[in-house]
């Protein structure tokens, strides 16, 4: 027998025994830790059988975080971890060691992958344990349509070696502050390099490397180490230092942050948001103070579009009902509610209603989950330089053109049945072709041109559907200038539509019309076009 | 068959092209000029709605430590 590793079922009453045994918290620390209530839900849904500890395990982030702070200290600090791996099969010590001999009779590999729920590595802190966290997401709706409208585009693919057997699991990695090397900023950049590192190539650094870089040029203010949490320029500046830009957009109202973070997240770009949390608990609603979370999802939960603007554009984000969260705090893919629910805030101006969503901390004035609400403030997307043109210049151009098509169906015959679903997005050109490749279209759909196109390395996408059918696709070089020919083309996958736009679009008045708006470029693509003949 | 289907979508495509051909004159007419001339305004009011939002100096340099 080993004592590399045990194997326990699983029970949180067990979880939390290893929790203390494995770090230097205590047995009530844990008990009052979020993230315990937090696992507890998770493992009950995902029907977790059995943990495999893995005793004096290395973490390469811990380690650099111990290499950087923890050595220097006076009190001894271990620098191994343990490392917990979860199953939903049973099995046991003796099954797991006749494995490793290669007798598969009791447990195999193919049953121990297909049951493998991830792990959480427990660094050996006395209060902030949770260290790199990769556990299997909830179903999502390209896994199981019928039960569930959840989707995680970032996630990215995780190895695990447990002594030569290799597991995996697809997530995006989390881990809890420790309140030195890392405030809740740094932990949520550390979770939004975790999917850029892999979608734009950079290095992922550690939690203290982050922290370190953030706070390179701004030493007076507040030393580096340990962390007293970071500005949204120092964010802002971690950014930079892994060779991305970030955007920063406001965040205080619901429909554009919906629309705002659809947008990137579709193309698996995390996005980190600032909150002011509130406790709604209290006699009038406490400010308990800023927090970094990372969007790592969204659940498109609403049945049908919410109009947007005076216009009444219909835009697919707004179906979003609930967003998914890396917070600190709480643990991974932590849901956020769009539930309505204001807070108000007494302001220079007198008390505003100030847009929120729902959170799952802990409220100190009652105790309870879900008192506490979430007032977003700014957000940031850290983006490859190439993505130059930001999601609101199209979002504008599209509102403006489907106005346009809206006006047409309304007094013009425009032959849709129906007004217009958009789905506005950041793609590349290889996921764009890709999936168009794999499209059954119209013969008159000139396919092989459209593959053959040279086209941008980042395209914002604008698919206009009527009912579930996509009868248009706006193509946008996110790579230009802002005053540039950045729309690269339209396709037709409707051809009453395409004849109808291709002939209106040649009326000599209608350019004087837009007079000199940019979506003009829109319909002057169709103006170029030639109208098939009878 | 494939002659009855060929006369049907040519019907519908001909259909199509009336339709795109009053569109047009419609456009050019003072009613089509006034009605798109408004939808554009409309969606540019909302446009700068959004563009008028701006971000405080304090989002920028208050430290996020909860």
């Amino acid at each position: 027998m080993t004592d590399q590793f045990s194997v326990l079922p699983y029970s949180i009453d067990n979880l939390q025994k290893i929790f203390s045994e494995k770090t230097t918290a205590s047995q009530q620390v844990i008990a009052n830790k979020l993230h315990r209530f937090y696992f507890e839900n998770y493992f009950d849904f995902v029907e977790a059988k059995t943990v495999l500890v893995e005793n004096h395990y290395i973490d390469r982030d811990f380690l650099e975080d111990f290499s950087g702070y923890y050595v220097r200290c006076f009190a001894d600090y271990s620098r191994k971890c343990s490392r917990l791996h979860f199953f939903d099969i049973v099995f046991d010590v003796t099954n797991f060691e006749n494995l490793l001999l290669g007798n598969e009779e009791s447990v195999d590999l193919a049953s121990l992958q297909a049951g493998y729920l991830g792990f959480i590595v427990l660094k050996p802190l006395p209060l902030t344990i949770i260290g790199r966290t990769c556990l299997k997401v909830y179903p999502t709706a390209e896994e199981k349509p019928e039960i569930s409208r959840r989707y995680f585009p970032t996630v990215r693919n995780y190895k695990a070696n447990l002594f030569g057997v290799t597991l995996k699991v697809k997530t995006l990695a989390f881990q809890e502050q420790d309140r030195v090397a890392a405030a809740c900023a740094t932990s949520a950049l550390w979770s939004t390099f975790q999917a850029t590192g892999i979608l734009f190539q950079h290095l992922i650094p550690s939690p203290v490397e982050i922290t370190k870089s953030a706070t390179i040029n701004s030493q007076l203010l507040a030393r580096s180490l340990p962390s007293q949490g970071l500005t949204a320029e120092q964010i802002a500046q971690a950014i930079l230092s892994v060779g991305l830009e970030p955007l920063l957009f406001e965040a205080s109202d619901g429909n554009l942050l919906k629309n705002t973070l659809y947008a990137y997240l579709r193309s698996k770009i995390p996005v980190l948001m600032i909150v002011s949390l509130f406790d709604m608990k209290s006699s009038f609603p406490n400010c308990l103070g800023r927090h970094a979370v990372v969007i790592s999802g969204y659940c498109l939960g609403l049945q049908k579009t919410q109009p947007y603007g005076q216009s009444g554009f219909l835009l697919k984000a707004s179906k979003i009902d609930k967003i998914y969260a890396h917070d600190d705090q709480v643990g991974p893919f932590a849901r956020m509610t769009f539930d309505g629910v204001p807070v108000p805030i007494i302001t220079n101006i007198g008390q505003e209603d100030f847009f929120s969503i729902s959170t799952s901390w802990v409220s100190p004035s009652s105790g309870n989950i879900g008192d506490v609400r979430a007032v977003p403030d700014i957000a940031l997307i850290p983006l490859y330089h190439k993505i130059r043109i930001p999601f609101e210049v199209i979002q504008a151009l599209v509102l403006s053109f489907d106005a346009f098509l809206e006006t047409l169906r309304n007094q013009a015959n425009l032959p849709l049945s129906q007004r217009i679903e958009w789905d506005i997005y950041l793609t590349s050109i290889t996921e764009f072709k890709e999936e168009f490749s794999r499209l059954n279209v119209n013969r008159d759909l000139p396919k092989i041109e459209i593959l053959t196109e040279p086209m941008p390395r980042f395209l914002w996408r604008a698919s206009a559907f009527n009912g579930n059918e996509v009868i248009l696709d706006l193509l946008f070089d996110a790579t230009d200038i802002e005053q540039g020919h950045f729309f690269v083309r339209a396709i037709e996958y409707q051809s009453d539509l395409s004849i109808y736009l291709r002939t209106i679009s040649k009326e000599p008045s209608l350019e004087a019309s837009f007079q000199g708006n940019p979506e003009w470029k829109i319909l002057e693509w169709f103006k170029y076009q030639s109208i098939p003949e009878n | 068959m494939a002659s009855q289907d060929k006369v049907r979508t040519s019907t519908a495509e001909d259909e199509v092209r009336v339709m795109a051909h009053n569109a047009k004159q419609w456009i050019a007419s003072d009613e089509g000029q006034r009605a798109i001339k408004g939808a554009l305004k409309q969606a540019a009011q909302t446009t700068s709605n959004e563009a008028k939002r701006e971000i405080k100096p304090e989002s920028l340099h208050t430290p996020v430590n909860l």
